[in-house]
């Protein structure tokens, strides 16, 4: 599917600041998170559906760059996937540690408003719960390729696995997932009954 | 179509749904300024140690890296040449102690002569003494001898004389009756 997607052409750019930041370049970690806090972010968010999970994610993310640029490997993919991955081992971690964070209530409503704005769809709001439950392998790769839109060579490389196994999990991954919809539109009776805020709770 | 191709078409549409939804979500630019800090504070807990670490360290440390290699060298090949030298200079030594000129101690001067002087040139002449003639009181088989090296200047004269070492043993063997050289 982007298999031959190629790296956006500004990604030297991106290598560039990133060195530049890992050596203590202010200006350059600062044009660097400009350039892929959305990212980073939005990764946590797809993966996490918590806004304060998100947002420390990504901090944490960039402030790793100073010990951990070092790791990044051109040719294994973009600085953006590199970072992505970053964010992949906090999220993962973050999750390890309170594995109440599906689900949980902790960011409250009210917190959800800017999530609310762009899932008012509830069929979005239904699939995007059920990409949480997820098993983990499975739900990594779904989020990777389909919605971080990295290549399934990037996936590959943030997965530590094969290019043949992102795919057969990716494809995987959507099986469930097709099933699990199948399943709770039958409990609710073809109606997505999840409100935007069950999203983000 | 089945309805497993329609479900995964509907997935695949949903998918890019949510997909463009979340091109939407933004993070939010209140956390960048306490990221700057954090950023700052861990650069300038690093650059003390850094600083520290090396502009002082860094020529000493080429300056005795340096000397150390040297050193190492050194020494290496030197207990390399003496490890290597010792046994076959042994073994040279041994293997051509026959074949050296036997008359290995010094040239004494002769009673009577003239002494040796560096601007003549004089000749090596091997002579073989009948023991009994050096000392007439000594008993012994009358063929003890004992070989020995004259220094011969340009009128024929000699001015010193050495004995062989070797002929000790000789002397010794002839001695016990047992002539022969070894």
């Amino acid at each position: 599917m982007r298999d031959s997607t190629p790296p956006p052409p500004d990604d030297s750019r991106d290598a560039a600041l990133l060195a530049a930041a890992a050596a203590g370049v202010e200006a350059a970690f600062v044009e660097l998170y400009g350039r892929r806090r959305d990212d980073v972010y939005r990764f946590a968010y797809a993966l996490t559906r918590s806004r304060s999970c998100a947002q420390d994610a990504t901090q944490d993310v960039f402030l790793s760059v100073l010990e951990n640029a070092g790791r990044f490997d051109p040719a294994k993919g973009s600085v953006r996937a590199w970072l992505v991955g970053c964010a992949r081992h906090i999220v993962i971690d973050r999750l390890r540690r309170d594995s109440r964070r599906t689900g949980e209530a902790s960011d409250g409503a009210g917190a959800c408003d800017n999530e609310q704005r762009v899932l008012t769809d509830q069929r979005l709001a239904r699939l995007h719960a059920a990409i949480a439950r997820l098993p983990p392998e499975y739900r990594d790769a779904l989020v990777l390729c389909e919605l971080a839109e990295l290549t399934y060579a990037e996936a590959a490389a943030v997965l530590d696995c094969p290019l043949g196994t992102v795919r057969s999990r990716l494809h995987r991954a959507r099986s469930l997932l097709a099933a699990a919809l199948r399943k709770t539109e039958t409990e609710l009776g073809g109606e997505a009954a999840l409100k935007p805020t069950e999203v983000c709770s | 179509m089945s309805e497993d191709n329609r479900d995964d078409l509907a997935l695949t549409a949903e998918l890019a749904s949510l997909r463009a939804a979340l091109r939407d979500v933004r993070a939010p630019a209140s956390a960048e300024a306490a990221l700057l800090a954090a950023y700052r504070a861990r650069l300038g807990a690093r650059a003390p140690l850094s600083a520290a670490a090396r502009r002082p360290l860094r020529p000493f440390a080429l300056v005795a890296v340096a000397l150390l290699v040297a050193v190492t060298a050194l020494v290496a090949l030197r207990a390399d040449r003496a490890e290597r030298g010792a046994a076959p200079a042994a073994d040279r030594a041994a293997a051509a102690a026959p074949a050296l000129p036997r008359a290995s101690g010094a040239f004494r001067p002769l009673a009577f002569a003239r002494g040796v002087s560096a601007t003549e040139s004089y000749s090596v002449v091997r002579v073989r003494i009948q023991v009994p003639t050096l000392a007439p009181g000594v008993g012994g088989p009358a063929v003890a001898a004992i070989e020995a090296d004259l220094l011969v200047g340009e009128d024929g004269l000699a001015r010193a004389i050495r004995f062989d070492e070797a002929d000790t043993l000789f002397v010794s063997n002839a001695a016990n009756g047992n002539g022969e050289r070894r």
